[in-house]
């Protein structure tokens, strides 16, 4: 028991420690130290997915050696750079919420004051509900979902005996494999397969992934905020399930929502660091599972694209958006269809069936999956149609990106299973957990878009962190838009 | 009042009282039955595992559910409405009842979370009364009922009538609809696929805090607040408000999940699969000769998916495709055979073998003796 728990610690801190230190050399103090750290495993989740893609390519079999070695190569490298960069460790940005008011007398803005009882309490006894529900499933209970004991866990285990990516004899091998490669890795030290460390490694994932969330919202938006937006996301009743055991779609979900909150905070920060950043996260839900693709991959670009003509920021969204993202996210598909396999396991036969839209509505708005959240999405929709955001500070992309992010993939799910996978609609094997990525998209979107609202209803400036003050540099001071 | 007045005043109470008492009723010899919610696949093979147990006295060996089980099943479709269901029967065994509410004209559609059970001891001329209130499917007036009789082989149950009966005071109905919300969330041990949530009244509990959303937007803008301070109050306030009841389930069960695996080390439809993984893992490490195991289970391949991911590389395959080659037997679910028997039975192929061990869930271990037999 003990040496498996070590076993698993030394990983994840090496990884984390890795990750942390990529995500330092992509920003450099654009973020702060806690929220670099935060990101540090999920973002080394990707890096060891490529690890293990590309010793695959050479024909070196995945083992911890190779693996190790490949890592530790990756780690001195990272470390190396970041020695020369000499990062800053005391004037990273502090979080919006500590940031000194202007006007001494004036009632406290209301990003500033503390957190009401009446919310945090219920907030956190909600949070602490779903921390037992995930924590006791990954942890003290077994796997026992079919797709994790045909595909994930049992592809993860296979690849893991075989020491190589299997393309035949593994089911749905068409399917990324930075969950598999999480997974093995996390059981390498140990020699053999372990089913409940392959469940603590995800179970990080989502840990670190949404307390990145937090973090990333409260740097922006406040402590209350954050709060409320992760509280929001975490209620609905199927993420709750997932994160025990889930089947990759909850860590898709993780990756686009970190995705999207960086690529929100790239274009308000005017921030090229962050936009790659964005991308290396979205290149990461297109590695754990073939929705990460059209679900994330391709409304980023759209954005990017749109943003880059608006602005005439060509270089910058090539340099830094399109070419990495990209270069990342081809490599995997091109591998599937060199081998003879489709890019779905699910067939490719389209007609539309829209007499099949009442089961749709009835699972999103009916059945237990989603609980009221679709009903506050379409009413906060409405709200935000009716009401204003005070004055427009900058263009319609930056103000609300994520929501057309949101949008855009919610008519994707639609059309999908209104035309292709009809039978994961009418059988319910699939359609909800699919649904999960608009459903967590939207709500984020949206209750960061009432909270500015309120915030600028109630005469606090909307206002992002200040530019980082580095001894010795002259960085230029965020502009905002005439 | 006069000595006569006084007589006949008695006499009216007791009157009244014989009248109002249930030992007044027509009904006097009616059994009246609360019925179960139908909450799982287990719980269905529970109740038809111990109808027949009822009807044989004894423990019974084989399966319940499988194609040659000693069971019957016969189904009946009402398009009336009430509150309660009055049977009058006649049964020499005991038999379960399975009733759902359904639209009369899509009789094969219905949703699981409506479903009532209840077993019914044999009688001749037998009466009883079955509640319906229970199912959250249940509303005053909605019409339509799936009835299903299942009884053990040769035991026919006749149904001289079948009455439904508007019986619930209006106190009643509102006591069963605010019932209706809690009957447990289904959570499935094999997929995460969707969750089936909560209704009252054949209502769904999302559509009502819907509704009350907006109830709550509306009165708050009236109390002069803004727009979206309304909403923002209104949304948050729904949302834990059905978090908090899901919540109640989710920690229910989940503490019932580690109970039960810490305890007895089953865990829900699985059974004792992983014990049983377990103890044939130690019999592969201890030698060399290559083995395979055949799962012997009720239902979907699930069982035999499980064993094989927890068994990997280890051969495993389902009774159908594999009971005559295997070298031992996973029996999930089917053993109610004694330590000693020697014949091992799954679906109606039978084999020789000893058992290894027994695991709770009426689960075993057994290694086949006849393979020399079989060999060439």
């Amino acid at each position: 028991m003990i040496f498996p728990l070590l076993s698993f610690l030394a990983t994840a801190s090496t990884l984390t420690i890795e990750g942390a230190l990529l995500v330092g050399a992509v920003t450099g103090a654009d973020l702060p130290r806690v929220i670099r750290w935060s990101l540090g495993y999920p973002t080394a989740l990707l890096v060891n997915a490529l690890v293990f893609f590309l010793l695959h390519l050479v024909g070196l079999p995945l083992t911890a050696a190779t693996v190790g070695g490949s890592h530790l190569l990756i780690l001195s490298t990272l470390t190396a750079l970041s020695l020369r960069r000499r990062m800053p460790s005391t004037t990273a940005a502090e979080p919006i919420a500590n940031r000194p008011h202007a006007g001494g007398g004036a009632s406290v803005p209301w990003h500033h004051r503390p957190i009401p009882l009446l919310l945090s309490l219920p907030c956190t006894i909600s949070l602490a509900v779903v921390a037992f529900s995930a924590i006791s499933h990954a942890v003290f209970l077994p796997t026992s979902s079919w797709d994790s004991l045909t595909n994930w866990h049992m592809r993860s285990q296979q690849m893991f005996e075989a020491q190589s990516l299997l393309t035949s004899g593994v089911a749905k091998p068409q399917y990324p494999v930075l969950l598999h490669a999480t997974q093995i890795v996390s059981v390498m030290p140990l020699g053999r397969w372990s089913d409940t460390t392959a469940n603590v490694s995800t179970l990080l994932l989502s840990a670190a992934s949404f307390w990145s969330v937090f973090l990333l919202l409260r740097r922006s938006h406040g402590a209350l905020t954050a709060l409320v937006t992760c509280t929001l996301l975490t209620t609905i009743p199927l993420a709750i399930v997932h994160l025990g055991q889930g089947y990759a779609d909850i860590h898709v979900v993780e990756y686009t929502l970190l995705a999207a909150l960086l690529l929100d905070a790239a274009r308000t920060e005017r921030r090229a660091s962050l936009l790659l950043l964005s991308g290396l996260l979205c290149a990461a839900a297109a590695w754990t599972k073939l929705e990460g693709l059209y679900l994330s991959v391709v409304p980023w670009l759209l954005l990017v694209i749109s943003s880059g003509v608006i602005r005439k920021a060509w270089g910058e969204t090539l340099c830094f958006g399109l070419l990495p993202l990209i270069a990342l996210t081809t490599p995997w598909p091109l591998f599937t269809l060199s081998h003879g396999l489709g890019l779905s396991p699910h067939g490719s036969r389209f007609g539309w069936h829209g007499e099949l839209l009442p089961f749709l509505l009835q699972e999103l708005f009916d059945g237990g999956s989603f609980g009221v959240h679709w009903y506050a999405i379409l009413f906060a929709l409405l709200v935000v149609c009716l009401t204003r955001r005070g004055r427009p500070s900058s263009p319609f992309l930056d103000r609300c990106g994520t929501l057309t992010w949101g949008v855009v993939a919610l008519g994707a799910v639609i059309l999908l299973y209104l035309t292709n996978e009809t039978e994961g609609l009418l059988t319910g094997r699939g359609f909800s957990r699919v649904m999960l990525l608009p459903t967590l998209l939207l709500t984020q979107a949206l209750s960061l878009e009432i909270s500015i609202r309120l915030r600028s209803a109630n005469g606090t400036p909307v206002t992002p962190p200040p530019a980082i003050r580095v001894e010795g540099e002259d960085r230029p001071p965020y502009t905002e838009d005439a | 009042m006069t000595k006569r007045g006084r007589t006949r005043l008695t006499g009216i109470v007791l009157a009244a009282a014989v009248a109002f008492s249930p030992l007044a009723r027509t009904e006097a010899a009616t059994l009246s039955v609360e019925p179960e919610l139908l909450l799982s696949e287990e719980q269905e093979r529970d109740r038809l595992e111990t109808l027949y147990l009822l009807s044989e006295g004894k423990a019974a060996t084989g399966h319940l559910l499988a194609e040659d089980a000693p069971l019957d099943k016969e189904v009946f479709l009402f398009t009336d409405h009430g509150s309660h269901l009055r049977l009058t029967y006649s049964a020499a065994k005991p038999f379960a009842v399975f009733i759902v509410n359904v639209d009369p004209t899509t009789p094969t559609v219905h949703d699981p979370r409506d479903a009532l059970t209840t077993t019914l001891p044999p009688g001749e001329q037998a009466e009883a009364t079955v509640n319906l209130t229970p199912s959250p499917g249940w509303r005053k007036g909605r019409e339509g009922f799936l009835m299903i009789l299942a009884t053990v082989r040769g035991n026919d149950v006749t149904l001289h009538d079948v009455t439904f009966t508007d019986r619930a005071t209006p106190l009643q109905r509102v006591s069963a609809y605010l019932r209706h919300p809690w009957r447990p969330e289904l959570f499935e041990t094999r997929s995460v696929n969707f969750l089936r949530g909560y209704k009252l009244a054949n209502l769904p509990l999302p559509l009502l805090l819907g509704t009350l959303l907006l109830a709550i937007v509306a009165l708050l803008i009236l109390r002069r607040r803004p727009l979206l301070t309304a909403f923002a109050i209104a949304s948050i306030a729904t949302i834990l408000l059905y978090h908090t009841r899901f919540s109640v389930d989710l920690v229910r069960a989940t503490s019932a999940e580690l109970l039960e695996w810490q305890t007895q080390g089953t865990y829900r439809a699985a059974g004792s699969a992983y014990a049983v993984a377990e103890r044939f893992q130690g019999v592969v490490d201890a030698t060399s000769t290559p083995l395979s195991l055949t799962v012997c289970s009720v239902g979907s391949r699930f069982h035999s998916l499980l064993l094989a991911y927890l068994l990997h590389p280890t051969p495993v395959a389902t009774s159908a495709e594999s009971w005559s080659t295997a070298t031992h037997a996973a029996m999930l679910g089917t053993w109610y055979g004694e330590r000693e028997k020697s014949a091992v039975t799954c679906q109606g192929q039978q084999r020789r073998g000893e058992v290894i061990a027994t695991f709770p869930a009426h689960s075993a271990l057994v290694r086949f003796t006849d393979l020399l037999d079989r060999s060439p």
